[in-house]
C-alpha cells in the first residue's frame, strides 16, 4: 500500500472518530466548560439569580469568602465527615465484604441489606433520620421512653455535638458501595497465596490483616479518593437532617452553597465564588488520585 | 478500528439531533379556532392548585375565548426555575410574583401595569397600602405586578377543643401563655403548648414579632432606610423570645420539628397552638380552630409583621397581554377574588372586600376573622424578608435559645453578616 493512501485512510480514521465523539464533546462544552466559563465570569460580579444588571467586583467575593470563618468551618467538616466515613469503610466495610465473600448462607441477602441505603435517595435517607431523631416524637427518643430509659433520650438534632454525631452516622451508613468496591476486587485476587497462607495454618483474622488487606491497597485508595470527593459534592444528608444546624455546626460545603444560591438577594457572584473555591479542592484530590494510582511503569516512565 | 460510512451518518445525525434539540419555537398567540391559551405560572399555596382550578374554571366560563394553563411549581423552586425560564424566553403570559428582593430581581423581565392593555383602571381598585407596598419593591417605584393579598407572620392557630378542656382563655400575652403551658403540663397527656417551624427563616420571623413588639419600626428602618439590625430593641425582643423558653412558656422540643412536622403535630392534636403565618389560618374554617396573635407583655402590643404575599404580572415578552391582563383582573379584583379569599388565604388587596356570606359560620370563626384582619391592617414592619440573611439571625436565634450564643453576640453577628452586603 502506497504511503499516501495510508496517510489518506489515516486522515478518513480520524474525522469518523471526531464524528463519533461530537455529540459527547458539545455535552462536555456545554455542561462543563461553559459552566466553568460561566463560574470564573460570575465569580467577579454581584448578581442575583436573573443574572440582569450584574456589578463587576473584581476579587470582592473571594475576599468575602475567605473571610467568612463558616466557610472555613464547612470546609473542616466536609474532611471530617469524609474521614468518619473513610475509617468506617476501610475496617467495618472491608470486613463485611470479605465475610460475605466467604460463601456465608443468605450472602445475597446481606449484600442487599448493605446496599440497599446506598441505592436509596439521600434525601429520603436523611429525612427519615432526621425525623426518628426529633426530640419530642422522633421513633429513638419514644422508644427509649417506652422502655424506661427516658434519661437517656436527648435533643439529638439540636445539641452541637450529638448533631455533629448523627450527620457522621448518616455519612457512614452509605457503606453499601465501599463494599461494593471491595467484593469487586476480591475476586480479583490471586487464590495462591490465600491457599500458602491456609497450609502454613495461619487463621481468618491473621489471612485477612497480612494478607488480604495489603493486596488491596489500590481498592483502599479508591475508596478514600471516592469518599473524600464524595463529601464534597454532598447536599441532602446534612439539608435533610439536621440543615446544617445547630447554628452552623454541621454546615457543608454543599449546605453553604445551596442557602447562597437559593437567596432572592445579589448571591449568585458569591456562590459562584464558593464554587471556584470547591471546585479547585475537588480538583487537587482528583490530582492526587491519578498521581496514586498511577501504574508503577508509568511512574518509572 | 475502522469505521463505516454508515457510523459517520449516524454520528453526524446524532450531532446535528443535539444541536437542534436545545431550539424550541414559540407557541403561537391564538389558535385556529379563535381561542386564546394563557400560561399561568405560580407555586404552591398561591393561592394553591386546589384552590385555582375552579377560579380558572369561571373565568374560562365568563370568557369562552381564553383558556388558562396553570404551571405550578414547588415554592422552594420558583424563583429559580421562574427566573431561569424567563431568561430562556420561555411562553409564560401570567407570572406569580414572591414580593420580596426577588420582585426586584426580575423587574426588567417584566411589562409596567401602566401598560397592560385594558387595565389603565385597575390600580386604583386596590388598597392604597398595597399598592404602595408593591411599588417599594420595585427599584424605580413603578408598579410591575399588582397586589393580589396579603400575609402576616407570626400569628397563631390554636385547637379551641383543647383550650376549652383546659379551662383558660385563649392566650394573648406572656402570663396567659404561660398559664396555659402550666395546666398542659398538669394535665399530662402529652400535649405540647405550642408548635411552629424551627426552620431557620421562621424563627427570624418569630423573633421579629417579638422586636416588633418592642420597637414598631425595626425592620422597616433595616429594610428601607440602611438602619442597624444590632439595636437594643432587637436585643430586648430577641431576649424576651428566649425567655419565653427558659421559663417553660414555649417547650425546646419544637425546636427540631420542621414546617411539616410543627404542622402535623398541631393538626393530630398534640399542640395546642400552632405559630405560622396567616396563610395557615384557613383551619379555621374546618375544625375548632381560633386565631391569636403571638404572645407578648401586654395584649397591646401584641402584633405581627405583614405585607403583600402575592403579586400578579405579565412578563414582557408575553403575546397574549391582553387575555392575560384580564386574567389577572379577574383573579384579583374580580369574581375570582372569592376563591381564594373564602379559604382565608389571604387579606385581599381589592378596596373595600368583604366575605361573602356563609364563609364565616360561628362565633369563633368570626372573631378570629376580626383577630387576623386588625392583625393584618395594623402592622409593625413589612414582612419583605431578606432571603439568606433570614436563614443565617434565624440560625443565631435558635443558638441564642439553646443556650449557645447570647443575644448580644447574636446580634453583633447579625450585624456584621448584613455589613457584608450580600443581601
Amino acid at each position: 500500500m502506497s504511503q499516501p493512501t495510508t496517510r489518506r485512510r489515516r486522515q478518513n480514521g480520524w474525522r469518523t472518530a471526531l464524528l463519533f465523539l461530537v455529540p459527547l464533546l458539545v455535552i462536555y462544552g456545554v455542561y462543563y466548560l461553559y459552566s466553568i466559563i460561566f463560574l470564573v465570569q460570575t465569580s467577579g460580579q454581584r448578581v442575583g439569580i436573573s443574572l440582569l444588571r450584574p456589578v463587576q467586583v473584581g476579587l470582592h467575593n473571594f475576599a468575602l469568602l475567605l473571610s467568612d470563618p463558616v466557610f472555613g468551618h464547612a470546609i473542616v467538616n466536609n474532611l471530617i465527615f469524609a474521614a468518619a466515613s473513610i475509617a468506617v469503610a476501610l475496617t467495618i466495610g472491608f470486613f463485611i465484604a470479605v465475610s460475605l465473600s466467604t460463601g456465608v448462607h443468605g450472602r445475597k441477602l446481606f449484600y442487599l441489606v448493605f446496599l440497599l441505603p446506598a441505592l436509596m435517595p439521600l434525601s429520603l435517607v436523611a429525612t427519615i433520620f432526621g425525623s426518628m431523631l426529633q426530640e419530642r416524637f422522633g421513633v429513638l427518643n419514644e422508644t427509649l421512653r417506652a422502655v424506661g430509659l427516658g434519661s437517656l433520650a436527648q435533643s439529638w438534632l439540636t445539641t452541637p455535638s450529638l448533631a455533629y454525631g448523627a450527620v457522621i452516622l448518616i455519612f457512614c451508613y452509605l457503606i453499601g458501595l465501599p463494599i461494593m468496591y471491595y467484593t469487586a476486587d476480591l475476586s480479583a485476587l490471586p487464590v495462591s497465596s490465600l491457599e500458602a497462607a491456609l497450609l502454613d495454618g495461619a487463621g481468618t483474622f491473621r489471612i485477612m490483616r497480612s494478607i488480604i488487606y495489603p493486596m488491596m491497597r489500590s481498592t483502599h485508595i479508591t475508596v478514600v479518593l471516592s469518599l473524600l470527593l464524595g463529601s464534597f459534592r454532598a447536599l441532602e444528608q446534612v439539608l435533610f437532617s439536621t440543615e446544617g444546624g445547630p447554628g452552623t455546626t454541621t454546615e457543608i460545603v454543599g449546605t453553604y452553597l445551596y442557602g447562597y444560591a437559593n437567596s432572592s438577594g445579589k448571591t449568585i457572584g458569591f456562590a459562584a465564588a464558593a464554587s471556584i473555591v470547591v471546585l479547585l479542592i475537588a480538583l487537587v484530590i482528583s490530582l492526587v488520585q491519578m498521581v496514586v494510582t498511577r501504574a508503577p511503569r508509568d511512574r518509572k516512565a | 478500528m475502522k469505521f463505516s460510512r454508515l457510523g459517520a451518518v449516524a454520528a453526524t445525525a446524532a450531532a446535528i439531533a443535539l444541536v437542534l434539540s436545545g431550539c424550541s419555537g414559540s407557541a403561537p398567540s391564538e389558535g385556529s379556532d379563535g381561542i386564546t391559551t394563557i400560561n399561568y405560572w405560580s407555586w404552591d399555596g398561591a393561592p394553591g392548585k386546589a384552590i385555582v382550578t375552579p377560579i380558572i374554571d369561571g373565568f374560562e366560563k365568563a370568557n369562552p375565548k381564553i383558556r388558562v394553563k396553570y404551571t405550578e411549581i414547588a415554592q422552594a423552586d420558583f424563583r429559580v426555575k421562574a427566573t431561569q425560564s424567563l431568561g430562556a424566553g420561555e411562553d409564560i403570559d401570567v407570572l406569580g410574583v414572591q414580593p420580596g428582593a426577588w420582585a426586584a430581581e426580575i423587574q426588567d423581565y417584566l411589562e409596567p401595569v401602566s401598560a397592560w392593555p385594558g387595565a389603565k383602571s385597575l390600580p386604583s381598585k386596590f388598597t392604597t397600602q398595597a399598592v404602595g407596598q408593591a411599588k417599594r419593591l420595585f427599584t424605580d417605584g413603578k408598579l410591575y405586578a399588582v397586589p393580589v393579598y396579603s400575609t402576616g407572620s407570626a400569628v397563631g392557630v390554636y385547637n379551641a377543643d383543647i383550650i376549652d378542656d383546659l379551662g383558660v382563655t385563649p392566650p394573648t400575652t406572656w402570663a396567659e401563655f404561660k398559664t396555659m403551658s402550666d395546666a398542659l403540663t398538669a394535665q399530662g397527656k402529652g400535649i405540647l403548648p405550642m408548635t411552629m417551624p424551627a426552620d431557620d427563616w421562621f424563627q427570624d420571623e418569630a423573633v421579629l414579632t417579638a422586636v416588633g413588639q418592642v420597637d414598631p419600626e425595626f425592620f422597616n428602618t433595616v429594610r428601607y432606610k440602611d438602619g442597624d439590625w444590632n439595636t437594643p430593641a432587637y436585643i430586648k425582643g430577641l431576649s424576651n423570645y428566649k425567655a419565653l423558653y427558659d421559663n417553660g412558656t414555649f417547650d425546646t422540643a419544637t425546636l427540631d420539628m420542621d414546617y411539616a412536622t410543627a404542622m402535623t403535630t398541631f393538626d393530630s392534636g398534640k399542640s395546642a397552638v400552632a405559630f405560622n403565618g396567616s396563610w395557615e389560618v384557613g383551619r379555621i374554617l374546618t375544625g375548632n380552630y381560633g386565631i391569636i396573635p403571638f404572645p407578648a407583655e401586654k395584649a397591646d402590643d401584641a402584633s405581627l409583621r405583614a405585607s403583600l404575599d402575592v403579586m400578579l404580572a405579565i412578563p414582557t415578552a408575553s403575546k397574549k397581554k391582553a387575555a392575560a391582563a384580564k386574567f389577572i383582573e379577574y383573579m384579583s379584583v374580580g369574581d375570582g377574588v372569592d376563591g381564594w379569599a373564602s379559604v382565608l388565604k389571604g387579606v385581599p388587596s381589592v378596596d373595600g372586600y368583604t366575605l361573602p356570606d356563609g364563609v364565616l359560620t360561628t362565633d369563633l370563626q368570626k372573631k378570629s376573622y376580626a383577630t387576623l384582619i386588625d392583625l393584618i391592617n395594623n402592622p409593625r414592619g413589612d414582612r419583605n424578608n431578606l432571603g439568606a440573611f433570614s436563614d443565617f439571625v434565624g440560625a443565631n436565634v435558635k443558638q441564642v435559645v439553646s443556650g449557645t450564643m447570647s443575644a448580644k453576640d447574636a446580634a453583633a453577628s447579625d450585624q456584621a453578616e448584613l455589613e457584608k452586603g450580600n443581601f
